[in-house]
């Protein structure tokens, strides 16, 4: 039997002293492909949850796998096989350095320089101008700024790609943009998408995730979302500030 | 130059919370039948008047913002909508006297009567704290990361309401407690809280000082979705005995809240009028632009609750 694309069991994790738990035997399965969204609370859990995915940071107890294997091991395989990308573009760019040298960054290291033309085609697959290759992140508005950020995290063409809060610093129209441009370059990528944002995640994700006191509460698909009766899920649906139309 | 008229005093408890129904009623801007305003006859002088308001870069003479005439009555909430970059920050800045050295404004900035813009640093600062609450879109930056949040809630009370430490911890747990916040987010450095109880522990902050009015920057924009909730409530609250200016680019937070609308474009105002029609009707491309994308954004949702429930 194929194993998960992604497996964790049990996952602990708890900070500060005296140890506060944020993750409490976390389970989680994801086939491989497809967006998932990542819903709760600020201070749920969502973001520590993500850097354990991603091997940032070691669990407390638990563990994770990829595809069958260890996460250390199935990194070390498949280098770039990762990537994120977080709600602060700013703090996420070297401020000294151009739009193509931060692309640079996110090709493989060790393997080939990226050349000109593979730097063209990244930012064609974001829809970045190519006369923003020479500018620096101050010249860039925060939606091109985030697309520059998405560019390096999908250069090596990763196989999983979180995005912690990507739209959340976005003003409505660049988010909008951001999420089409996210849902048309997906591909074959599987998607942890973390937002708070019930809207964004249904307009992105199949599937949603709701974190809550550590573990997943509940996890309905999309198309079944407003018929779910539990109660975190209820509480996210009916305190949603929603747009009416005609309101 | 004039002598300004001093502030009166804004000692009104913030109403508590009341069942909520679907968005337009949800923050309905009725007033009460009994408005905790404390019995005074509506005032509808204006509480915060700019008239030509501009902002330029003193080095370069670059216009940043200019012709920005406002106005905000008691009771009332102007939201003020825009793109990143249209100059939304840069004037609520220069309305609470908060421009950086680098920048001049000119035009007027009238709170309750006093030019914000030409008042001394000195009374700048007096009014602010006498009467405008300013809530930011950056909690990081608002607290001094040496001292816990107690501190700085302990201080402020002290400063500009004259309580007593006893008496302003416990305005400051029922503040923080309305933004679902308890003791530990209290004793804590700012460091240890996330960017969402950061934001709520200045709103808490800001609105346990009891302004007369609130300029309110992006104010949902750190906060999870349930908070982002709460907090609408609790400025559609505060509005019925005051006045609230919001800064936004989403149309969901204006719908909730503002009666009139201001849409700003490069810096310059290009639409304004009642919230229902700007909402419903932009006529600026900028505005529909925005409307579109809130559109957007909320149409998957609006489906699958049209077809689910």
């Amino acid at each position: 039997m194929t194993p998960p694309f992604l497996e964790a069991r049990g996952l602990c994790k708890s900070y500060g002293r005296p140890p506060r738990a944020v993750l409490r035997d976390l389970e989680l399965e994801l086939p491989r492909g497809g967006a998932w969204g990542l819903l709760g609370e600020s201070g749920c859990g969502k973001s520590t949850l993500a850097r354990l995915l991603l091997g940032l940071e070691a669990p407390d107890a638990g563990t994770i796998l990829m595809e069958g294997q260890p996460l250390r091991r199935w990194r070390a395989r498949h280098p770039g096989g990762m990537s994120v990308v977080f709600q602060d573009y700013t703090t996420s760019v070297p401020p000294q350095c151009s739009v193509e040298e931060i692309l640079a960054e996110g090709f493989p290291p060790g393997g080939p320089r990226p050349g000109a033309g593979d730097l063209h085609a990244l930012m064609d697959r974001v829809s970045l101008p190519r006369a923003l290759a020479r500018k620096r992140p101050h010249e860039l508005s925060g939606g091109q700024l985030q697309r520059v950020c998405i560019a390096r995290a999908i250069a090596a063409r990763p196989a999983f790609l979180v995005l912690d809060e990507a739209v959340s610093s976005l003003d409505t129209p660049a988010q909008a943009r951001i999420l089409e441009l996210l849902r048309d370059i997906r591909g074959d990528m599987t998607y942890l998408f973390i937002t708070h944002d019930i809207q964004a995640a249904v307009f992105l994700c199949e599937r949603l995730l709701f974190l809550h006191q550590g573990r997943i509460a509940a996890s309905p698909p999309r198309e079944d979302l407003f018929r779910t009766t539990n109660p975190i899920v209820r509480d996210l649906l009916d305190n949603a500030l929603v747009f009416e139309d005609g309101g | 130059m004039q002598p300004c008229p001093q502030p009166p005093e804004t000692t009104t408890p913030p109403a508590q919370g009341e069942p909520l129904r679907a968005p337009r009623e949800k923050f309905s801007s009725s007033p009460p039948s009994s408005c905790p305003g404390g019995g005074k006859a509506p005032d509808d002088a204006p509480l915060l008047e700019a008239r030509g308001l501009g902002v330029r870069v003193r080095a370069s003479g670059e216009t940043l913002v200019s012709d920005v005439s406002l106005t905000l009555r008691r009771g009332r909430c102007l939201g003020v909508v825009g793109e990143s970059g249209s100059g939304k920050t840069l004037i609520c800045r220069a309305l609470l006297g908060l421009l950086p050295p680098s920048l001049a404004a000119g035009g007027e900035a009238l709170f309750q009567g006093c030019d914000m813009l030409t008042a001394s640093p000195e009374e700048a600062r007096r009014r602010r704290g006498a009467g405008l609450g300013l809530l930011l879109q950056h909690p990081m930056t608002a607290f001094d990361p040496l001292r816990t949040i107690e501190a700085h809630f302990l201080e402020s009370l002290r400063a500009r309401r004259g309580l007593a430490p006893e008496e302003a911890r416990a305005r400051a747990r029922a503040g923080l407690a309305d933004m679902g916040l308890d003791d530990r987010a209290l004793r804590a450095y700012p460091h240890q809280l996330s960017g969402g109880m950061l934001q709520r522990c200045m709103i808490a902050l800001t609105l346990s000082l009891e302004p007369a009015v609130v300029v309110a920057d992006e104010p949902t924009t750190a906060l999870d979705a349930r908070h982002q909730f709460a907090l609408v409530r609790c400025l559609a609250r505060l509005r019925r005995e005051r006045a609230l200016l919001v800064v936004s680019h989403d149309l969901a937070v204006m719908q909730a809240l503002a009666d009139d609308v201001l849409v700003l474009h490069k810096g310059r105002p290009v639409e304004s009028g009642p919230a229902a029609e700007v909402l419903s009707a932009p006529r600026h491309a900028v505005a529909r632009r925005l409307l579109e994308s809130r559109r957007a954004l909320s149409r998957e949702f609006l489906r699958l609750r049209e077809t689910q429930s």
